[in-house]
């Protein structure tokens, strides 16, 4: 009997260690939709739960007063800018000048987190209510406001997943200059350097050089990326600590300026592509 | 009870995990009742059905998370397969074996998960990974005993 079990276990190890190498080595696009389908089912047990913690009294995210309307409000805001720029042409008579300005404009759609955790305690990730169904790609910046909150980093068919700036696998090229508000001298100094997520709540920018004079408070803005997916200025957060790393370069420790996990709605940009 | 209605009962506790337990986080550790839930399946749960059930636990975590599909299920098969190897040989009902078996399972999938972390994308070094993958391990196992009476009071003993 029991050596009987023990043939069962060994060969069902060895199927599903199969089954899992084979998962592991499977594309990306191939594994997406089927991954986030589970997304519908726990979102719903996500909503209750955080019901049953209101009735308790835990704040589920009330504190973000970020929500739908301000959504509209920047919608309408690009078509307001939309408007303006024809307004200008009619009135230059400069029928080029038109083409380019509307062409820069990018599209903008709202979304709601419906799983606003990542199982994992080692990465950063929620869940959206859109797909590719709504036009969603991967590598598509997720703004909250002025903030960057993440990117597309899984789309499927009416969900896909945002991988936070705060995640490990998220870098990006960035640019540190100083709060004017604070740092009125430093007007014409700012400073390049990659921003890794560390899968807690902040996030450093490595690859500055040990005698760049950048002070706690400064400002840390996106660049753009060539294949065009992202625009310079996106505020990624503050500057809390300026460290010594190892070698010729600082360790610069950034901490976004929204509460990533309590976002609930955000906002999809995708910037028409060969612009930057 | 039938030992698949684990799988259902684990997405209420991975919720539950996520979304109240994350308030008292350090650095984003928390306890990890999932895993603590999978520790219990590889302890007392039927021999032959144990794998499929941590595997598939280990499923939903990959589906529910920004890693590659199978990691995670690849981690709960290798700690189901430690500890079917010693489960025999220990009594299980024993408080200290319990935080011991917790924290060693815990700790070694966190580090290997930890370790694969550093080194493909480095946001920090070896002992950042160590010190948070302990830091995990003993909060979990410090929840195991109390964690496993509940269950024990749910009769989940007698997996079949």
């Amino acid at each position: 009997m029991f050596l009987k079990h023990l043939i069962i276990n060994r060969k069902m190890q060895a199927i599903l260690v199969l089954l899992t190498l084979i998962l592991l080595l499977l594309p990306s696009f191939i594994t997406n939709v089927p991954k986030l389908f589970p997304s519908h089912l726990v979102s719903g047990t996500d909503s209750g739960i955080r019901r049953m913690g209101g009735w308790f009294g835990y704040a589920s995210g009330d504190q973000t007063d970020f929500n739908s309307r301000e959504a509209e409000l920047y919608a309408s805001y690009v078509q307001l800018q939309d408007e303006y720029l024809r307004l200008k042409e009619q009135f230059l008579s400069v029928a080029q000048l038109r083409e380019s300005r509307l062409t820069e404009l990018p599209a903008v759609l709202a979304v709601d987190v419906i799983v606003p955790w990542d199982s994992s305690p080692w990465r950063r990730s929620f869940v959206i209510n859109s797909g590719y169904e709504d036009g969603i790609e991967e590598n598509l910046p997720v703004a909250y406001g002025r903030n960057i909150v993440g990117r597309i980093s899984e789309v499927g068919q009416f969900v896909s997943r945002v991988q936070l700036v705060t995640d490990p696998g998220f870098h990006m090229e960035v640019t540190i200059l100083p709060d004017y508000n604070l740092d009125t001298a430093g007007v014409d100094r700012r400073f390049s350097g990659i921003l890794n997520g560390t899968g807690e709540d902040d996030c450093i920018v490595e690859h500055i050089m040990w005698d760049v004079p950048i002070k706690e408070g400064w400002v840390v803005l996106s660049e753009g990326d060539e294949k065009g997916y992202w625009r310079k200025g996106f505020v990624l957060g503050k500057v809390t600590k300026v460290s010594a790393s190892r070698g010729a370069y600082l360790k610069i420790t950034v901490e976004p300026e929204i509460d990533l996990p309590l976002v609930k709605n955000a906002l999809v940009l995708k910037f028409p592509r060969g612009i930057r | 009870m039938r030992a698949f209605w684990l799988v259902f009962l684990s997405i209420p506790i991975l919720v539950f995990q996520n979304t109240f337990l994350s308030r008292i986080a350090i650095n984003g550790a928390m306890p990890d009742l999932y895993f603590l839930l999978a520790v219990f399946i590889a302890l007392y749960g039927p021999k032959e059905k144990v794998y499929v059930l941590n595997w598939l636990m280990g499923m939903i975590r990959d589906c529910l998370s920004e890693t590659a599909l199978g990691t995670w299920a690849m981690l709960f098969l290798l700690v189901t397969f430690l500890i079917l190897h010693i489960r025999d040989l220990i009594v299980k009902e024993n408080i200290a074996f319990q935080f011991g078996t917790v924290f060693t399972a815990i700790f070694t999938a966190n580090i290997l998960y930890g370790i694969s972390i550093v080194y493909f994308y480095s946001p920090y070094g070896f002992w950042h990974a160590a010190f948070k993958s302990g830091i995990i391990a003993l909060y979990t196992a410090l929840a195991a005993p109390f964690f496993y009476i509940l269950l024990y009071s749910l009769r989940m003993e007698r997996l079949r």
